[in-house]
Parts: structure tokens; sequence; C-alpha cells
């Protein structure tokens, strides 16, 4: 398992916050508000998954069940831990059960499950294509990492910073107006701005992945 | 993009950093509501994000499907969330539809919750009735043995003559319990017994 699947290791640590809310609102009947969290964690999910079964159409089988689960056990979530935490125990233990399901079905099962080295907790993700992804998603993948990094670089230099300590430093937003040494407000605005810059690069890729989807 | 869209979409970007509360949380959310291009924005600012830290971008091509998919599965969960019972209690797959609601109807799970109701109230009922009669059971003999003198003195039995009773004696009786005596100490239930006199030869009590 990657370091970024580890629960507990969300480098968003404030993201939470908004999750608690989006969370509450899913519990007062608002669907939307529940599917932004499916959009927001549904790679992370498919891919944790997927280290633990081999098809991918069972991954992703397994992940909505995950997601339906979640959706139906909503109202237990507390706020103690992170949703990401609480999700991925869910999933995890959806996932068992679909493979204890599919040992009366040895056939499927042996094609189903990962090697065991890839359960490993140093394992990073394979490098190799899943059974369904073809060259094409492939490469797309690549070209939006691609895109997003030269988008990145090409940044002026206080959108950069600003992105970046809060994407990959994990800082909130006070920290980052203390480190920056502006307001709160200028934080926001300069996040956005380098997200809107770095976005409008990968749009039309994500647009031709899965068509106009939201 | 106008100031207004901009504005409005700088909410999106401060909600995926969980910075908006109150008011502009539901902006936020009613943006994302009735904005195809606000939620595409929410998905491009979590790509960019998960690329950033990791590096690799990780998109598949049947994300809006996935989405869709379970849209359509969510919309048979009409019943409140707080009714609802755990997941480690749940089948896979039950949220398909079942061949019996061709209409596409939700299941009517509220159903579930009446027999769960009558279930429980029958159980409690049989509990109270056990429960009675184990205290019927364990009261009711010394109860009886207590009050047994007090009714056998105010009998007017006709075994009963004048103040001092005399008991009338079969002989072939006597006879038989003496011979066996020694299956006369205590009652077949082998426990006192209240509505039971032991048969007993104690000739020197007599």
């Amino acid at each position: 398992m990657s370091e970024q699947e580890k629960p507990g290791l969300d480098t968003q640590s404030q993201s939470g916050n908004s999750d608690a809310l989006l969370v509450e609102r899913a519990v007062a009947g608002d669907q939307r508000a529940f599917e932004l969290l499916v959009i927001k964690y549904q790679r992370r999910i498919e891919r944790l998954i997927g280290r633990m079964v081999r098809d991918t159409n069972l991954v992703e089988d397994i992940a909505q069940e995950t997601f339906i689960r979640a959706y139906r056990a909503l109202h237990q979530f507390r706020g103690d831990a992170q949703f990401y935490t609480w999700l991925y125990r869910i999933a995890v233990n959806t996932a068992k059960r679909f493979l204890l399901k599919l040992k009366n079905d040895p056939a499927v099962f042996q094609s189903s499950l990962q090697a065991s080295d890839e359960d490993d907790e140093t394992f990073q993700r394979r490098s190799e294509p899943s059974t369904d992804e073809t060259p094409e998603s492939v490469l797309a993948a690549k070209e939006i990492g691609q895109a997003v990094n030269a988008a990145l670089e090409a940044l002026p230099d206080d959108l950069k910073q600003a992105l970046t300590l809060r994407e990959m430093d994990g800082l909130s937003y006070e920290e980052i107006a203390e480190v920056m040494n502006c307001p709160l407000g200028t934080v926001r605005s300069r996040i956005f701005r380098a997200r809107e810059a770095v976005s409008a690069r990968i749009k039309p890729m994500l647009d031709k992945q899965g068509g106009k989807r939201w | 993009m106008t100031d207004t869209s901009m504005a409005n979409t700088e909410l999106v970007s401060a909600l995926v950093d969980g910075q908006v509360r109150g008011d502009e949380f539901a902006q936020a959310m009613a943006l994302l509501e009735r904005s195809g291009e606000a939620r595409q924005s929410w998905h491009a600012y979590h790509v960019v994000g998960e690329t950033l830290r990791t590096g690799q971008a990780d998109v598949s091509a049947h994300e809006a499907d996935f989405v869709l998919r379970l849209r359509a599965s969510l919309r048979q969960e009409t019943m409140p969330l707080h009714l609802q019972a755990a997941p480690d209690s749940l089948n896979l797959k039950t949220v398909v539809p079942s061949a019996q609601d061709p209409q596409g109807k939700p299941r009517i799970s509220a159903n579930d919750h009446r027999w769960r109701l009558v279930v429980g109230l029958a159980s409690v009922a049989m509990v109270g009735v056990i429960a009675w009669q184990g205290f019927q059971g364990s009261a009711s003999p010394q109860a009886q043995l207590a009050s047994a003198p007090a009714a056998q003195a105010a009998s007017s039995s006709p075994l009963a003559v004048g103040s001092a009773p005399v008991m009338l004696r079969d002989p072939q009786l006597d006879a038989l319990l003496a011979a066996h005596r020694q299956f006369g100490g205590t009652s077949a239930l082998q426990m006192p017994a209240g509505f039971l006199r032991n048969a007993t030869f104690e000739e020197g009590a007599r």
C-alpha cells in the first residue's frame, strides 16, 4: 500500500472540515453533498481496492458497494476520525467480504486476487496497466500529470508558492498567510487563481477522458 | 470568466480546502447543485491536488459512469439515513431492486420496522409471561405451606371430630405404607408441592 492511501496520512488535514460539513448535509438528505465526497475520494478508494483485487471491473463494483454502504451508515459517522479513515475501513471490509464470497468460486478467486507481495505496506503503485487500462488511458494520465507540472512551473511565484504550500505541504490557510506574510483573503485568492490556471490546462483532457460529466 | 463567476468558483476552491462556513458554505453548495461547471472545477481541483501530491495523475475514463451508477443506486435509498441499519449487517448488492418490485419503486423498508416492532413486543411479552410463571412457581408452594395450618385449623372436615381431629385410617393402607416405608419420605416430585400431601407412615408420631 502506498503512503497516500494510508488513512491518517492525509496531507489535506484541513479538508476534514469540509468533509464533515458535506457529511452533515448528506445525512440531512442532500445527495449531491455525498456525490461531492464520492468525486473527491473515488480514485483513492479504487486504488486501495485495486491493491486487494486484480479484476478492475470488480474493483469498480466493490468501490460502488463501499460508497453505498458508507451512504447508508453515514449517520453513524461521528467525525471523531477523518472521513477518509472511516471510508477506508468500509472499503477494506467490503473488499474482504467480496473476496470471501468469491472463495466459493476458486477460478474467479485466483484471477481476482492480487499477488500477496502487492499487499505489502511498502508496495508502490504498480507501473504496469491493469486489465482494462488501455494504452490511451495510460497515455492520457501521463499527459495530465505532465500538464499539471508544466502549468505549476508556469505560474507566478506567489501563486505557485501558495498552491505548493497548500497541496504538497498541507499547510492551513492561516499557516500559509504567516509564511507568505499576507492576509487570509489573499491566500484564498492566490490558491484559487493557481488552481484555475492549472485546471484550465487539464480540463480539456479530463473532458476527453470522460466527456462532459459533472 | 466574469467577476461573479470568479467569485463563485473561488468558493469552490475554498470548499476544497474546508475554508467556508455558514452562508458561504450554503452558497457553495447551491452553486455546486446548479452548476455543472462548478462540479467540474470541484473534480479538476482534486485531480490537480492528487497529481501534485503523488506526482502521477490517476484519472480513469469511467469516473462519470461511476458517479451516475452510484446516483441511480442511491436514489433507491429513499429512507431517511437515521433509520437505516449499520453496514456490517448488509449483504452485498442489496441495493439492486428486486424482481418483486417491477415498477422500480423503492422497497418498503418501513414494513421491516413494523415487523421488527411486532417481533420485539412479542418477545417482551413472552419473557414477561415466563418470568411471571417462574415467580408463581417459586412463591406459591411457600405461601400454601404457610397457610396450611390455618386452613387445617379452620376446616370443618368430616374427618375431624370435636376439638381434637382424629384421622380415620384404613388398616390395609397402613400395612402397605409400613411395608414400603423407605419410599414414603418424599413425594414423586422430589420437592415440596403445595397441592400434594406426602403419604408417610410415621407410627410413632401418631
